[in-house]
């Protein structure tokens, strides 16, 4: 979208007024984005439009298991590092411009980066059911187990790294 | 020992019971606090309980320091800090595959698909890294 631009949020930047009308995820914004940045727990790039913060992506890493095996205890070899989406949202009177696909851009440009050192295979989410159209245009794989409410969607590194080339 | 006087005795991070409860109820985000046991405070910032984290790096060691303390935790909370206790335990779990989705996954990632073409564009007109 035109005249919008995506960067790592700042400690500085006004988040106040961002409203995407869900609650949860202003408050997040609000209130604890900030302290993942601070904290190096969790990474928020924002999307700034007139210089305000119109929309928001956060990011951690965390690991992905097979189910069914040994819930218990640690089964390292079954375990594999992932980058995990764990908010994204968008002003709602600025929401299907290219705002979500920009933080997605971006945010997928990190995976590289994780894949290189300490290692992840590629970048996970927990979409909600109505929002599985959008994630599966950008090119993300459902997988399972499902609920009524959100649906796992995976996008492996290569195919990640293969945007970073030239078309 | 009791509870309060592990709680007493805790020196590791210290999270905020509403800041706790928020991220836990946030349907998007399981993840949170340390790479151990964190110690709830309320309000006033006195102790209430442990929580561990979310998600990811549970050692058996943790888990059974956890189980120790679980019960006495619930029993000293109000109903709502049990509720809530209830809650981060839950909230605890790894993210699990099903088998047949582990394995798709795993050949994806042995055999990257090709990129998508629309975001691809989109990348490259925004300039790389």
């Amino acid at each position: 979208m035109e005249g919008v631009s995506v960067r790592r949020l700042q400690q500085g930047d006004d988040v106040a007024e961002f409203s995407c009308d869900v609650p949860e995820l202003e408050a997040y914004l609000r209130e604890y984005a900030r302290e993942g940045e601070a904290g190096r727990y969790s990474s928020t790039f924002v999307a700034i439009k007139d210089e305000k913060v119109v929309g928001f992506a956060t990011v951690t890493a965390d690991m992905l298991f097979r189910g069914r095996v040994n819930t218990d205890g640690f089964a390292p070899h079954q375990s594999l590092p992932i980058m995990l989406l764990t908010h994204i949202a968008v002003e709602t009177r600025l929401q299907k411009q290219g705002i979500g696909s920009e933080l997605m851009a971006t945010v997928l440009q990190q995976v590289p980066h994780m894949a290189e050192m300490p290692g992840c295979l590629g970048l996970f989410l927990d979409s909600r059911q109505q929002s599985m159209v959008f994630y599966e245009k950008l090119g993300f794989v459902p997988m399972e187990p499902k609920d009524a409410e959100y649906r796992p969607m995976f996008m492996e590194r290569g195919a990640i790294e293969g945007l970073l080339e030239a078309p | 020992m009791q509870l309060s006087e592990r709680m007493a005795m805790w020196d590791g991070p210290k999270v905020r019971f509403d800041w706790l409860c928020r991220v836990v109820a946030s349907s998007f985000s399981k993840a949170v606090t340390s790479d151990r046991l964190s110690l709830v405070i309320d309000d006033k910032g006195e102790p209430m309980a442990w929580v561990i984290p979310a998600r990811g790096g549970i050692t058996e060691e943790v888990a059974g320091e956890v189980r120790d303390v679980l019960d006495e935790a619930v029993v000293t909370s109000s109903q709502s800090h049990g509720e809530a206790w209830k809650c981060v335990v839950e909230g605890r779990k790894r993210i699990e595959l099903t088998e047949d989705s582990y394995d798709r996954l795993l050949e994806l990632v042995q055999h990257p698909r090709k990129p998508n073409e629309r975001l691809q564009a989109l990348m490259a007109g925004r300039g790389r890294g």
